[in-house]
């Protein structure tokens, strides 16, 4: 991403990890960054850091209710908006036997409804102005149904067809939707399965930065779009035998 | 009238994402999103002052976004938009005076009264000016010594403000002056009356004279009595050439020639390009190289046929050429157009005008546009006119020249004032407050200043510029 490509940007999931270096990147080439996440005393720590350029707003996707009212608190401090950053997303530890609902009506939540919540205003919004860019961060394990994470698969799967159907909405106003598709990050979020070498936050912020204004889908590496590629045509009968 | 503005909305609504809009200045140099609203009726603008009320969000005033700065431009703001407030509504046969809405653009008001010979008493040099624009900004013409601005062709004008409600407001009133030339900031002009200028050709007698020397040029200004309309292209890379352009009305009956038909020039040009295509093939012009060449070449156009009997144009393809070759600021795109305009006094401007091109050449950044006219004072009460002549310099902003063309605006800046200049708004994206406090002094702020507080009391319209100057913030 050149400097000052972006001037008013929001991140929504933006407290730790991937978003948090969005946050970072964005406010360095002096981009006014909306910093939204439910842990506010992390936020506190970015806007320390990036003072008048990063705005900590406290909320949770999850109160779909607020969601107009929150991108409205961040538009009118930011002044303006042309990138919004949809990031938020959960992945609990779940058991190869657990079938738990309440988790897995967590991450559907989280990582579905709460994009579609806040891509819906921002779809309303740069409809009507014309201009804006959308970046939803997928996963990898959206590509396939794996047996280790069902419901965190499904919402990857259905957050990038939703991506999709948006990009075929907005292209022709001249609104550029991209979906990033992260293969290990090292975060929080996958601390627990101890993946080696998962690549380190600040490289993946700068990737998907630097491909934010594409309007495709992205995977971070080149060697990622090959073998997902090829995941994506092993038949099913097969993929089941395969222990990933 | 007694207008109350109280409100039952217990919670300020959210305004529609689905009405924001990406505006732009003329020049594309300053763009800002705001929830635009349309106008249809006076009920429309009080509901809006209300809501900006309840819900702490500004209103901005914008007209056809003509002006190149951000003087109608305010981010997240309220914007008030006049394309539907746009009827041109009565004219008087007898005494040619003209009753319009304030979206009514001159285009709108001349293609309806010329067939009667009616012509506008002062133009800017685009049609597509609102009538709330040459208001607000209280626009000045090519005859601004012989017929001053348009604020004073005014019979009478309307304008609902937060603070007052409905008032038909005539030249007389102490805040008239305040109103106009008072960029918006006071309440949203509803109508006006325009007293139109009787004509019986509908042609104008244009003569060139081109000029080598600054001295030629400013010679031909003040030696010039009998014409109508005066103004001057100047070469921005070769100092001192140029090509002064005065026109005269016709005085013949002419009736065929006030026909929009014989008005409006073809929408080809050379080659059969369509006009409105034309900013691409201008594209490849759009740099040093480009310019200088086809600068030389409009001068050289006119050195081959000097003032002799002059040529004789139509009205409108006079006063309005740019608006012929639509979008044609396009064409600096994707870097945009700056302006630089500045009114010096009359004993300065010799001095002064020859100082900014050596300032662009030193600094490699000439301007691509320099057109000089002369003028009487304004009499608004942020005035920017003064007994003496105007530059407007065009320069082309890029990416990698933004930071000098800074500097240059500055270094220009500073030379102005120390020629005692007065700044033109309208072109305006760039000054800080110490220089509106220089150009129009901190007696005429206050003034205003009070006239907000009393129009406008909780600072409900605001713009870009006028916050980033700090003129119109109430005491
Ligand atoms: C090619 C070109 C040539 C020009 N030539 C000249 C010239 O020769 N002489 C000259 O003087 N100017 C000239 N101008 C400048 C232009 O005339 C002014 O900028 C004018 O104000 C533009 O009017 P607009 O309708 O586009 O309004 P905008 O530029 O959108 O707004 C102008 C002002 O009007 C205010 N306003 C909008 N609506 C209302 C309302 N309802 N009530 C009160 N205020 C309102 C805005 O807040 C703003 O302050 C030229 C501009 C261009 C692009
Ligand atoms: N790490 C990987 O290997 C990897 C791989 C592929 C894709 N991804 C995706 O990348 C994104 C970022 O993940 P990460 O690895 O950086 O993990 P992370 O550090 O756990 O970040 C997740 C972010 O989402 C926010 N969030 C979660 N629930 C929220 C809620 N209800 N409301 C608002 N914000 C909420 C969190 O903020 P709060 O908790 O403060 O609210 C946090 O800022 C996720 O969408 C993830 O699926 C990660």
């Amino acid at each position: 991403m050149r400097q000052g490509a972006y001037k008013f940007a929001i991140v929504v999931g933006a407290s730790s990890g991937i978003g948090a270096e969005l946050v970072r990147q964005l406010a360095e080439s002096g981009c006014r960054v909306a910093a939204v996440a439910r842990r506010g005393d992390r936020l506190q720590v970015l806007a320390k850091e990036y003072p008048n350029r990063v705005i900590p707003i406290v909320a949770d996707v999850l109160k779909f209710d607020d969601t107009a009212e929150v991108f409205l608190r961040c538009t009118d401090a930011l002044g303006g908006l042309d990138l919004v950053i949809y990031n938020s997303g959960i992945m609990p530890d779940v058991a190869p036997t657990e079938f738990n609902f309440s988790k897995d009506h967590a991450m559907i939540e989280t990582n579905l409804s709460g994009a579609i919540a806040w891509l819906n205003v921002t779809a309303e919004r740069f409809l009507s102005s014309r201009r804006g860019t959308i970046v939803v961060i997928g996963s990898v394990a959206g590509d396939r149904g794996r047996r280790g994470q069902p419901v965190y698969n499904a919402s990857k799967a259905g957050l990038h067809a939703y991506a999709e159907a948006l990009r075929n909405r907005l292209s022709r106003s001249g609104v550029r939707v991209t979906t990033i598709k992260p293969g290990p990050v090292a975060t929080d979020l996958v601390a627990h399965l101890g993946f080696r070498g998962a690549m380190p936050a600040r490289q993946a912020a700068e990737i998907i930065l630097a491909k934010s204004g594409r309007g495709s889908e992205q995977y971070l590496k080149i060697s990622h779009r090959v073998i997902f590629a090829t995941i994506r045509l092993i038949p099913s009968w097969i993929f089941r035998w395969i222990p990933i | 009238m007694d207008i109350s503005l109280d409100t039952d909305l217990s919670k300020a609504e959210i305004p529609d994402p689905a009405s924001v809009q990406t505006d732009w200045g003329f020049g594309y140099s300053c763009v800002a999103e705001s929830y635009h609203r349309s106008v249809t009726s006076v009920d429309d603008v009080l509901r809006a002052f209300a809501d900006a009320k309840a819900s702490g969000r500004p209103i901005v005033l914008r007209g056809n976004g003509r002006s190149y700065g951000d003087v109608s431009l305010q981010p997240e703001a309220i914007s008030l938009d006049l394309t539907r407030w746009n009827a041109v509504e009565s004219l008087d046969p007898e005494t040619g005076v003209l009753v319009a809405r304030s979206g009514a653009r001159l285009e709108d008001i001349w293609r309806f009264a010329l067939p009667d010979g009616w012509w506008l008493p002062v133009v800017s040099g685009t049609m597509l000016t609102t009538l709330a624009g040459a208001l607000s900004a209280n626009i000045h013409g090519k005859n601004n010594v012989q017929s001053g601005t348009f604020g004073e062709h005014i019979d009478w004008l309307e304008i609902a403000s937060p603070g007052r409600g409905l008032e038909r407001i005539t030249p007389d009133h102490p805040d008239f002056w305040t109103i106009v030339g008072g960029w918006g900031q006071l309440g949203f002009i509803l109508r006006a009356a325009i007293r139109m200028k009787k004509l019986t050709s509908g042609s104008v007698l244009v003569t060139d004279y081109p000029t080598e020397t600054w001295d030629q040029l400013f010679a031909l200004f003040e030696n010039d009595h009998d014409s109508d309309y005066q103004v001057a292209w100047m070469d921005g890379f070769r100092s001192g050439k140029g090509i002064y352009t005065n026109a005269k009305t016709i005085s013949a009956d002419e009736p065929a020639s006030l026909r929009t038909s014989y008005q409006v020039p073809s929408d080809r040009m050379a080659l059969r390009i369509r006009k409105d295509q034309a900013h691409k093939f201008l594209r490849w012009f759009t740099n040093r190289p480009g310019m200088k060449f086809l600068s030389g070449l409009k001068w050289l156009a006119a050195v081959k046929r000097p003032g002799d009997g002059g040529r004789m144009l139509p009205l409108v393809a006079y006063h309005f050429p740019l608006d012929f070759v639509p979008e044609w600021q396009r064409a600096y795109r994707p870097g945009a157009l700056v302006q630089f305009q500045v009114g010096i006094p009359r004993e300065a401007a010799p001095a002064a005008f020859p100082a900014f091109l050596r300032a662009a050449q030193r600094a490699k950044l000439e301007p691509y546009l320099v057109v000089v006219k002369v003028h009487r004072p304004d009499p608004s009460l942020l005035s920017y006119l003064c007994d003496g002549y105007s530059i407007a310099l065009d320069f082309h902003q890029t990416r990698r020249n933004q930071p000098r063309l800074r500097e240059l605006l500055r270094e220009l800046t500073d030379l102005s004032h120390a020629h005692g200049a007065k700044f033109y708004m309208a072109k305006d994206s760039f000054l800080l407050p110490e220089d509106a406090r220089k150009s129009f002094g901190s007696e005429a702020i206050n003034q205003f200043r009070w006239a907000k507080s009393r129009f406008d009391p909780d600072n409900l319209i605001t713009s870009s510029l006028f916050r980033r100057l700090e003129i119109a913030d109430n005491p």
